[in-house]
């Protein structure tokens, strides 16, 4: 109950429940209400917002240059301990978040690492997504041969230890940016052959493709005009729902070592090289790893919400 | 039954040469094995020596004939021998294996212990009490990366409080002190996961028709929940098992590698690192293996609970 509110009812207790609906009658002029933090993902929204635009301005907004060495400043605490400064005079620059092992700003390399998350995400997605439609859509409509054999691709695909062949791939060919891209658009295409699948099966025999099909209209047109608008809420909403784990997977990869190599920093590979240094800076490892939990989450209750809204027959997802 | 049943094996057949051999090319596809031992100029090694080496490690020949020769091996029970210490894979692998297998038993038993009947409990209490306790755990349980999780462990529990020792499986057959953070590490995504799954399963069965009856008939709150709900609720949860007990194969090598665990996981690190690919294939060979059968058996265990399923 907003302030205006309470005055009112405080006023005329006499007429309290015909006072408390016209509170709520006011209550619609747009101002913050806490009802909306209930059914909409605003803090979510909020976080994904502040990651984009981290990422995208990353370059511009870093406070220091996030592959920038101060041995001076190894191990530098951040705004928890101000007192490490002045018994270090000769550190002149505070590191808000801290300075890890060699004395590199651990907030730069959290926004330089947001970047990479973003760019990784968005380009492993779309390319997953795109051949994860695809593909479903013609096992989908295309009985017989064509079915059968993304099937089986499909199966063989899901019976991979992905993380072993990550590992063999990176002792192999080494690990650079557009392999690990590459990787995670392999993970992501499964989830989408299936569903869209699904969804085809039962659109297929409805009347609209149906006559469709007697006006002589090509499969592709088909599939492209009549089939895919009907399946895109899905193929977004899984889209959401696969962003955190994608997210997740990329930091694993950076973890142990096979993911997007060093300097550059990734949220990953903070977390490992903060590691070996747990007793004496917690903060290498604490900060960035936070980060990934709150991306992660924000990133899943948005994909829970917007499937409740537009898709909820994959609640199982 | 008995086609669903030939033609589910037949898959995962495939399933497990597919996966097999894409390691076992992979891991000796772009660098030569042999640089292992000697570099490619230099320490005085002549080609002759080399092309000898080569023949003795079987490397000598095209990748699809190594891999055959491989397979036929294996049904002899010989994995050949790891490059690095010259050891045989088998011995290393049943060195490694009980580790691994420990820590994701107690996991998936922990996961299940917690990820069920708080799933049943969340549906059942929706929208109050437990369901928001239920929402938050599985907020947390599928955001938080496990490495991180594993370290912050390490940091308040050995390096701060030094109430639990890490870095080693401690003696005896399974001690609880070593294993307790790993499998609590483990076991949290895959809780949460069960959790999710078992409760939207459980809304879906309590809201169906049958159940309104039970409880028109005046059944017991309890029996109507357990035995008339749960029991046709289970379908999802134990669909989802197989995927989850792969997902362990990541989180395995994860968390062993974190709490540098003696098991299969972070062998297959170490084997990638010094590309030892015997060792990594046979890794792969385990992995997929499980992976496989836990597929199969869901399938299995699917059609023995709920005999409405169309075998197609």
């Amino acid at each position: 109950m907003n302030e205006q509110a309470r005055d009112k009812t405080a006023a005329q207790p006499s007429s309290d429940s015909v006072r408390s609906q016209v509170a709520v009658g006011t209550q619609r002029t747009g101002r913050f209400k806490w009802s909306n933090v209930r059914r909409y993902p605003l803090i979510s929204g909020f976080v994904l917002v502040v990651l984009i635009l981290v990422g995208v301005l990353a370059p511009i907004i870093e406070p220091k240059d996030p592959n920038d060495q101060d041995l001076r400043a190894r191990a530098a605490p951040g705004f928890w301990n101000p007192a490490w400064y002045d018994e270090h005079p000769k550190v002149t620059q505070r590191y808000f978040l801290g300075a890890d092992e060699v004395g590199r700003d651990v907030l730069s390399r959290m926004m330089d690492g947001a970047k990479i998350s973003l760019l990784v995400v968005v380009v492993a997605l779309g390319a997953g997504m795109t051949v994860g439609t695809v593909l479903g859509l013609f096992s989908g409509y295309f009985s017989g041969m064509i079915d059968s054999t993304i099937l089986l691709v499909w199966n063989i695909w899901a019976a991979i230890p992905f993380l072993l062949v990550a590992l063999a791939i990176a002792s192999v060919v080494g690990s650079s940016l557009a392999m690990v891209m590459g990787l995670l658009a392999m993970v992501s295409w499964s989830a989408f052959v299936r569903n869209v699948r699904a969804e085809v099966l039962v659109l297929r025999d409805r009347d609209f493709v149906q006559q469709a099909r007697i006006s002589g209209a090509s499969p592709v047109r088909i599939l492209w005009k009549h089939i895919l608008p009907n399946v895109i809420n899905t193929v977004i909403v899984i889209a959401t729902l696969r962003v955190g784990g994608l997210i997740l997977a990329e930091a694993s990869l950076s973890f142990l070592g096979v993911g997007i190599p060093g300097p550059q920093a990734t949220w990953g590979n903070m977390v490992a090289d903060g590691r070996g240094f747990l007793a004496d800076a917690w903060w290498i490892a604490l900060w960035p790893g936070l980060a990934i939990f709150t991306v992660v989450m924000s990133l899943n209750f948005i994909g829970d919400w917007l499937r409740d809204r537009w898709d909820p027959r994959l609640r199982q997802v | 039954m008995r086609a669903f049943l030939a033609r589910r094996l037949v898959m995962a057949l495939l399933s497990l040469l597919g996966a097999t051999f894409l390691v076992f090319g992979i891991s000796q596809l772009a660098q030569d094995p042999l640089l292992l031992y000697a570099k490619p100029s230099g320490y005085g090694v002549s080609p002759e020596q080399v092309a000898a080496l080569r023949h003795k490690l079987g490397i000598d020949r095209p990748i699809p004939v190594q891999y055959v020769l491989w397979l036929g091996r294996i049904f002899k029970g010989d994995l050949g021998n790891s490059i690095q210490d010259e050891l045989p894979v088998r011995f290393k692998l049943s060195q490694r294996i009980p580790t691994t297998l420990k820590l994701g038993v107690a996991s998936w038993v922990l996961a299940t212990m917690i990820g069920v009947p708080m799933g049943v409990l969340a549906a059942v209490q929706r929208g109050r009490g437990w369901d928001t306790v239920g929402r938050v755990f599985a907020l947390f349980g599928q955001a938080v990366p496990g490495f991180w999780l594993g370290i912050m462990l390490v940091l308040v529990f050995s390096v701060h409080l030094n109430w639990l020792p890490s870095a080693t499986a401690g003696n005896g057959f399974f001690s609880v002190k070593h294993y307790l953070m790993p499998v609590f590490v483990l076991g949290t995504a895959t809780a949460a996961s069960y959790l999710r799954i078992t409760r939207s399963a459980m809304l879906d069965v309590l809201d169906s028709e049958y159940v309104k009856m039970a409880r028109s008939k005046g059944v017991n709150g309890m029996t109507v929940i357990w035995k008339h709900a749960f029991r046709n609720a289970l379908i999802p949860p134990i669909t989802v098992s197989a995927v989850l007990l792969g997902s362990f194969i990541t989180g395995s090598v994860i968390t062993e590698t974190v709490f540098a665990l003696p098991g299969l996981g972070s062998m297959a690190v170490q084997a990638v690192s010094t590309n030892d690919f015997p060792l990594l294939s046979a890794a792969a060979l385990f992995f997929s293996l499980i992976w496989v059968s836990v597929d199969f058996f869901s399938d299995l265990v699917y059609v023995v609970i709920d005999p409405r399923i169309r075998l197609t």
